[in-house]
């Protein structure tokens, strides 16, 4: 067989979108070009974690959104997004709210209209109240069985603190603490027009915007309250950064490190991204070819990075048998220490180039990739020429930059480690 | 509506190919027909076991993976039931890549002993990670056992037991593979920026070369349940759950959409009858799903519900027929019926713009045997009328057919 040659990818473009501002000021970003006729709207408000004043504030608003005014219940609300084939997710994140609508174009109208009777009328029924507590307490049991689970939030309570918006843990007594006074009073401050951002992606035409400029432009919410500053406390020292629990029956252990790190506009970003990859962040990493496809501890081991709005992390996690934990943490920093003492050859770093030029183009692959990649820079706050940016500094890094940055950021003394099990 | 065109090759091998000009990618999906459901039941976890070897290297390429991020690509592999899925994805000029990569894993893949060793330890720990070591985890084990007496679908793909992977022999795998990756076991579907010309002419070139063979004969057959079947289990989990699981027709049955809309009307979205009747209003179950496997063969139809504290396990239980019976003594709303399948509509329009699920679903059509249904669904689901969820529902949910598994917590017990 004759081995097919490879062509390397071009220069990544991000295209960029169609950009208005409705009557009310709200500023939408449009991605045209998908086949079907199907749309989908994503209505961003600045909320989240980062500006509760109590825990799950921002999650039990979003999940109660749909919950029912003075005039229609709940039910009532579902059912007329449903028989539109429709689909209107809320969800919380740790700083934004998000209203998703996922509609074929021609019942965009009639789904905005129950999405902004939603945004401006919900009273927080107690009895709805009650009923999500009960869901959401169930949840919260099974999930507080999971290792991974518990591994994920002792690191993030490590991390960022216990009471920091990125660090708390969900506690039963703290659902039920929450009342619908504490949700309405959210609701008021931030859920509002002058705290939204919309992105828009599918197949829509000119109707499509005129409808956007009635539905969402017009859109006044009276009533309205002011966010107060949000107080966030410090970032604990670093100390004790060795968390060992103790789970009995376990067969496994979840195994989670890392560190706090740098952000996207950071200057050593793109060699950080790149190295990240070599070492965890694809398959054909060090972590993966180590300790899966080598040695067989574990069925995936991961290393990547989360870019929270205020401050970014970096993290490893995988599972492991219980009796090869110490084995597996010990080759996890000696991966560590290989990239900071040896220069990683060039055709290792190619493969990884390469890999990551084909994820950035998929990237920029139709309206509904282009509209997520974008909207994650907004929320981010990076403008979007730093995507090709990064993308321009990934072609030219070389060993030598890439051992100077493990030097700086794969330090084992810096690292906080959580095993589980 | 997604246009293809299927192209026989002399070896067996089915061609398939979807053009897409508008992306710069190309997707090449090699669908293999063989899953759990070929394995022998004291040999199980195999297919998907192979799966993994899959990934070894062959004779021009010492490890799978490399060669195919180099050409910007990314692949991945899933193995169920009925058959095991390979596709990778990358930039339409690199095609040439994947199309070689596959073809030399498909004559002269590199099974050792050592590869072997490490896959099935990483088999094991995706066992223990997934359905051992995680809350409710075998509970699939169970149920399929209860529900399938004859057919293979009574174990999972993982495989019943984690010794049968353990014991898998270099002899044992190497039967299988020769068996059935063969070139005329298989769907090889090239969808993306690549024209039909070029895909034919590249499949000849990488495929054409390899002889197909002979494959067993598989005849698999699931009898009627004629009593029903109840079964407790305890163990340390936090919330009680209960299963009800029926046998339903198989994949290609006319009354296979039937079945999938009465899972909807049961509870696709918070405006379904389960979650306002049996979450809000009796506050019975915290959550409460009904759900189809969609498998090749005789499917199953689950509801499987979380318990709410204090809630009477029989009573929850009687909730739940009361909900069935109702599906064909009751009512069946027209609106019911619409928001189903406006809902169906929108879903499958929303996946359709993804080219590595439509590449993934031209493989998986053809091998239920008529790749053109992947554009009729659509129709097929306009045409269930209420008369047919009745009629269907009846036969459903008949109690003697029912198997339903109490998965409790141990302080309980």
């Amino acid at each position: 067989m004759k081995i097919p040659p490879i062509y390397p990818i071009a220069a990544v473009r991000f295209p960029r979108p169609e950009e208005l501002t409705l009557k009310n000021g709200i500023r939408v970003f449009g991605f045209n070009g998908v086949q079907n006729e199907i749309v989908r709207l994503d209505l961003v408000f600045d909320a989240g974690s980062w500006t509760e004043s109590y825990p799950m504030q921002a999650e039990f608003t979003a999940h109660l959104l749909k919950s029912g005014t003075a005039l229609l219940n709940s039910f009532e609300i579902e059912e007329k997004i449903d028989s539109f084939g429709s689909t209107v997710k809320c969800t919380a994140g740790y700083n934004t709210i998000t209203v998703s609508v996922y509609c074929m174009t021609k019942y965009l109208q009639q789904t905005l209209a129950y999405v902004i009777l939603s945004l401006n009328e919900c009273i927080f029924k107690e009895s709805e109240l009650n009923s999500l507590k009960q869901r959401k307490k169930a949840g919260l049991s099974v999930a507080q069985e999971k290792n991974d689970y518990i591994a994920d939030i002792t690191f993030r309570k490590l991390l960022f603190g216990p009471s920091h918006p990125y660090g708390y843990e969900k506690t039963q007594a703290a659902i039920d603490g929450i009342t619908s006074e504490m949700l309405l009073d959210y609701y008021r401050t931030f859920l509002k027009p002058d705290n939204c951002t919309v992105f828009m992606a599918g197949n829509y035409g000119k109707k499509e915007i005129d409808l956007l400029d009635t539905f969402i432009g017009e859109w006044d919410k009276p009533g309205t309250l002011v966010a107060k500053p949000a107080i966030i406390p410090d970032l604990p020292p670093f100390e004790h950064p060795k968390v060992h629990i103790q789970k009995e029956k376990s067969v496994q252990s979840s195994i989670v490190m890392g560190n706090l790190s740098i952000h996207r506009m950071h200057p050593d970003f793109p060699a950080f991204f790149l190295l990240n990859t070599i070492f965890g962040g694809y398959f054909g990493s060090r972590l993966m070819s180590n300790i899966r496809e080598e040695k067989g501890l574990t069925y995936g081991i991961h290393s990547s990075m989360s870019l929270l709005k205020h401050q970014a992390s970096f993290h490893i996690s995988t599972d492991t048998n219980l009796e090869n934990t110490t084995l597996c943490l010990n080759e996890i920093y000696a991966e560590m220490r290989r990239l900071r003492e040896e220069e990683i050859p060039e055709e290792e770093i190619n493969v990884a180039r390469n890999y990551i030029l084909g994820k950035f183009l998929s990237r920029t692959d139709g309206a509904f990739n282009q509209m997520e990649s974008f909207k994650s820079y907004f929320i981010e706050n990076s403008p979007i020429a730093r995507f090709e940016e990064i993308t321009d500094s990934i072609r030219t890094l070389n060993g030598l930059s890439l051992q100077q940055t493990a030097q700086k950021y794969l330090q084992e003394d810096n690292m906080y480690e959580v095993v589980v099990g | 509506m997604i246009q293809y065109t299927k192209i026989p090759v002399e070896n067996g091998l089915t061609l398939i190919h979807h053009y897409d000009p508008t992306t710069p990618f190309a997707v090449v999906n090699t669908l293999y027909k063989v899953g759990a459901k070929h394995e022998n039941e004291d040999r199980t976890g195999f297919a998907h076991l192979f799966e993994h070897l899959m990934f070894s290297g062959s004779k021009h390429f010492p490890d799978f993976d490399t060669p195919l991020q180099k050409a910007s690509g990314e692949n991945n592999a899933f193995t169920n039931n009925d058959y095991t899925d390979y596709y990778d994805s990358l930039p339409a000029f690199n095609i040439e890549m994947a199309l070689a990569l596959e073809a030399d894993r498909m004559t002269h893949l590199n099974i050792n002993k050592k590869s072997l060793e490490v896959q099935r330890k990483v088999v094991c720990e995706e066992f223990k990670e997934n359905y051992i070591n995680q809350p409710y985890g075998n509970v699939w084990h169970i149920l399929r056992e209860m529900v399938y007496e004859k057919h293979p679908y009574k174990w999972p793909t993982i495989g019943k037991e984690l010794r049968h992977i353990e014991e898998a022999t270099l002899e044992d795998v190497k039967a299988f593979y020769n068996t059935y990756y063969q070139p005329n076991n298989a769907i090889l579907v090239l969808a993306g920026n690549i024209e039909l010309e070029k895909a034919v002419q590249l499949t000849h070139q990488y495929f054409g070369h390899i002889p197909g063979k002979p494959l067993p004969a598989v005849q698999l057959s699931e009898p009627e349940q004629t009593s029903a079947k109840e079964k407790t289990v305890y163990d340390e989990v936090p919330i009680d759950m209960i299963y009800i699981a029926f046998k339903m027709c198989d994949r290609m049955h006319p009354d296979y959409y039937t079945a999938d809309l009465i899972s909807d009307i049961l509870s696709n979205g918070n405006s379904s009858r389960l979650h306002q009747r049996l979450v809000k209003t009796e506050k019975a179950f915290t959550t409460i799903d009904a759900y189809i496997t969609g498998s090749n063969d005789t499917g199953m139809f689950c509801i499987e519900g979380k318990v709410a504290d204090g809630c009477d396990l029989q009573k929850a239980t009687d909730l739940i027929w009361q909900e069935l019976e109702l599906m064909y003594n009751g009512k069946i709303e027209e609106m019911e019926l619409t928001k189903c399948k406006n809902k169906m509509l929108t879903s499958n329009h929303f996946s359709e713009s993804s080219l590595l699920s439509r590449a993934i679903s031209l493989a998986y059509f053809d091998l239920l045997g008529d790749i053109d249904l992947i554009n009729q669904e659509d129709k097929r689901y306009e045409a269930v009328t209420a008369e047919d969820i009745r009629r269907y529902a009846r036969y459903l949910f008949a109690r003697e057919r029912s198997n339903t598994l109490y998965y409790l917590r141990k302080n309980k017990q």
